[in-house]
């Protein structure tokens, strides 16, 4: 019974680390190439993400934005409304967010509710335009979030450019002045990056696993990725349950790029979240976790030690950051071949 | 800005030097949507053209070697996708932002070993493509502007785009390929290998987007920047969706996202934000595929009533 249960809590685990070994049997082939030793190679990456106090809060602040978009992702993809739009999301949370933190009249309490609050309708309306294009023209989620992704970018750097620039410091960047301190979120530990983010990201995969789990809206959702037509049969509004999936995914997203915000860079600055491909990083730890929350969890901060550690061994050797995207694209690459393997277990089964 | 006869010929130039890269890469994503593939990985197959084509100019010089390390390249990308897609049933999405993840970064990756450089790679020892010589156009101006600086490769593309409609909709394959869209089991069942088709078909879907890419990093100033696809492999898709997968339509659409992207870069000069005309072709993405959808359901509805 006991040797059962164990069994059934470990099988799930089987094809993703099988994915992990075999993305890290392929990155370990890019070292050869650059001419290193990959175990040691891979000694300094592990050390660089986990290895000490410092470089594992390290990891756990960028693991923060990953576990939020990944929750955001993990939510949408569930019910089968694959939409790819977490870093527009993303950036609009944070672009609005810094604009109110900035430029808000009023109380510190005050000013710091209404800018995430402001922050989260933004994403969330911004991310149900592409459900209302889905509904009404039925256009491709896919195509939609994409193109939004790229508007949502521009658009707020025309915004940033040309209103609300820091004019003050080095003006390479393009960026909004700082925001007050008062309204900056705490670090957990005084003198390490990780800050109250890291919390609300793990409350949020509570939160998540509770509303999918625990309450009829997620059940009602699941549904919906089962089998819409089922689902209309018995009386769910699909439709409905679209709207609010959508949204809330935008909703959870908007919330990765407050964290960002009010975290760690104190203002929003152009391109980071692009750049560090954060929304991306989060919806393969939504896949690789299958959209299990405390999954994303997990793997989120797996996948954000591969970043720190990718930057480390950067820093170290000759081997260049961009490792980290090759081992994260090659897991989820293998992960995707999941169906495979059970149907040929189900093909043992049955020779048996 | 005065507009004139000159000013418009250089915006259909722009135009068309803008419309082929896409081009190539939406013909590969129509062919996908005709089996019953939806192949978001072409971003990545579209990068892996552009960098493979940098890299065999970089040790070759040759023009010839640069387009089919694009091509092959790309091919072996889209083969490793189609496998997944197809035989490992990998769902296609997934798949998909797999390979844009691994290929966006093994590029770069790659980019730091061969090149040494960091952001992008661009040297004067690199060739170009070779560029169709207008002087047979005689002495108008206009004409030359409008056909100028063209490479042999952007015409075709256009070339490609009616080979593809002939192959689709006038050859035995053709036949066989929209036959595995419509109903994969059905066409499995008049022993077609619909396996085989899909895969292929992806294949082929890379051996177009790396021409594209190959375009892209060749065509105007020969060079490689990280991710200097920026999304063309995802208009493609649009574009392909709104030219109803069919290769000649996909043509109009192109050019339409073409047109966008060559008025982003004129209106850069106007007084207008270059951020704002950089987002317009993205914008101009959904509002045509929002009409067009319109008009097709609209379509669809009279039928059902009539």
């Amino acid at each position: 019974m006991n040797k059962l249960n164990i069994k059934r809590l470990l099988q799930p685990l089987g094809q993703p680390l099988f994915a992990i070994f075999c993305a890290l049997l392929v990155g370990a082939v890019a070292m050869l190439i650059t001419g290193e030793n990959p175990l040691e190679i891979y000694a300094i990456m592990f050390k660089g993400a986990f290895g000490g106090k410092y470089y594992f809060l390290t990891t756990l602040t960028r693991a923060t934005p990953i576990i939020i978009t990944g929750l955001g992702a993990a939510i949408a993809w569930s019910s089968s409304y694959m939409g790819i739009g977490g870093e527009g999301q993303m950036i609009l949370g944070g672009f609005t967010c810094a604009l109110l933190a900035l430029y808000m009249p009023g109380p510190a309490p005050v000013k710091l509710v209404i800018s995430i609050v402001g922050a989260l309708v933004a994403g969330g309306v911004y991310s149900a335009i592409s459900a209302w294009l889905l509904d009404k023209f039925e256009m491709s989620l896919a195509i939609s979030t994409l193109m939004f992704n790229y508007v949502a970018q521009y658009v707020t750097m025309h915004f940033v450019a040309n209103r609300f620039l820091d004019k003050s410091g080095d003006a390479k960047m393009t960026q909004t002045y700082m925001i007050d301190e008062s309204l900056r979120f705490p670090q957990l530990i005084p003198g390490y990056s990780v800050h109250l983010g890291f919390i609300i990201a793990v409350l949020l995969v509570i939160a998540v696993w509770f509303l999918m789990n625990r309450t009829s809206f997620g059940y009602e959702s699941r549904m919906t990725g089962f089998n819409i037509h089922f689902c209309d049969y018995g009386g769910v509004s699909s439709k409905k349950v679209m709207y609010g999936i959508l949204a809330l995914s935008g909703v959870i997203c908007a919330m990765a790029g407050v964290c960002e915000v009010l975290g760690t860079q104190y203002r929003y600055v152009h391109g980071t979240y692009v750049n560090t491909s954060y929304a991306w990083i989060g919806l393969n730890a939504a896949l690789i976790s299958n959209y299990n929350p405390f999954g994303v969890l997990i793997t989120s901060i797996i996948l954000a030690g591969i970043s720190t550690g990718g930057a480390a061994i950067a820093r170290s050797t000759d081997v260049p950051l961009e490792i980290s995207s090759v081992i994260q694209g090659c897991i989820t690459l293998f992960i995707s071949a999941k169906i495979v393997i059970q149907l040929a277990k189900t093909k043992k089964g049955g020779k048996k | 800005m005065n507009i004139d006869a000159n000013y418009l010929a250089v915006v259909f130039n722009s135009t068309i030097r803008m419309t082929t890269p896409i081009l190539f890469v939406a013909l590969g994503s129509a062919l996908c949507n005709r089996v019953f593939i939806f192949n978001i990985g072409l971003e990545g197959m579209m990068l892996t053209g552009a960098f493979a084509a940098i890299v065999a100019n970089f040790y070759t010089h040759s023009v010839l070697a640069s387009i089919v390390a694009a091509m092959v390249a790309s091919m072996l990308v889209a083969w490793v996708a189609g496998i997944f897609m197809v035989k490992f049933k990998g769902a296609m999405l997934v798949v998909g932002v797999s390979i844009n993840t691994l290929m966006g970064g093994l590029t770069t990756f790659l980019m730091q070993l061969v090149f040494h450089v960091q952001g992008a790679y661009v040297s004067s020892d690199l060739v170009s493509l070779p560029k169709i010589n207008v002087n047979f156009l005689g002495n108008s101006h206009v004409l030359k502007t409008m056909f100028g600086s063209l490479t042999w490769l952007d015409l075709f593309a256009f070339v490609a785009a009616i080979l593809l409609y002939f192959h689709l909709f006038r050859t035995v394959t053709g036949f066989r390929m929209r036959s595995v869209g419509i109903n994969k089991p059905a066409a499995e069942s008049l022993g077609i290998k619909a396996d085989r088709i899909q895969i292929l078909t992806v294949v082929f879907s890379g051996l177009l987007s790396g021409l594209g890419g190959c375009l892209l990093s060749m065509g105007g100033v020969t060079m490689f920047a990280q991710n200097m696809t920026a999304g063309r492999g995802f208009i493609a898709m649009a574009a392909a969706t709104l030219g109803a997968a069919n290769p000649l339509g996909v043509v109009v659409s192109s050019a339409f996202f073409g047109f966008a992207q060559s008025m982003a870069n004129m209106l850069q000069n106007s007084s207008i934000s270059s951020q704002l005309t950089m987002a317009l072709p993205y914008f101009a993405t959904v509002v045509a595929l929002a009409i067009f959808n319109y008009v097709k359901i609209r379509n669809k509805r009279r039928q059902l009533s009539a």
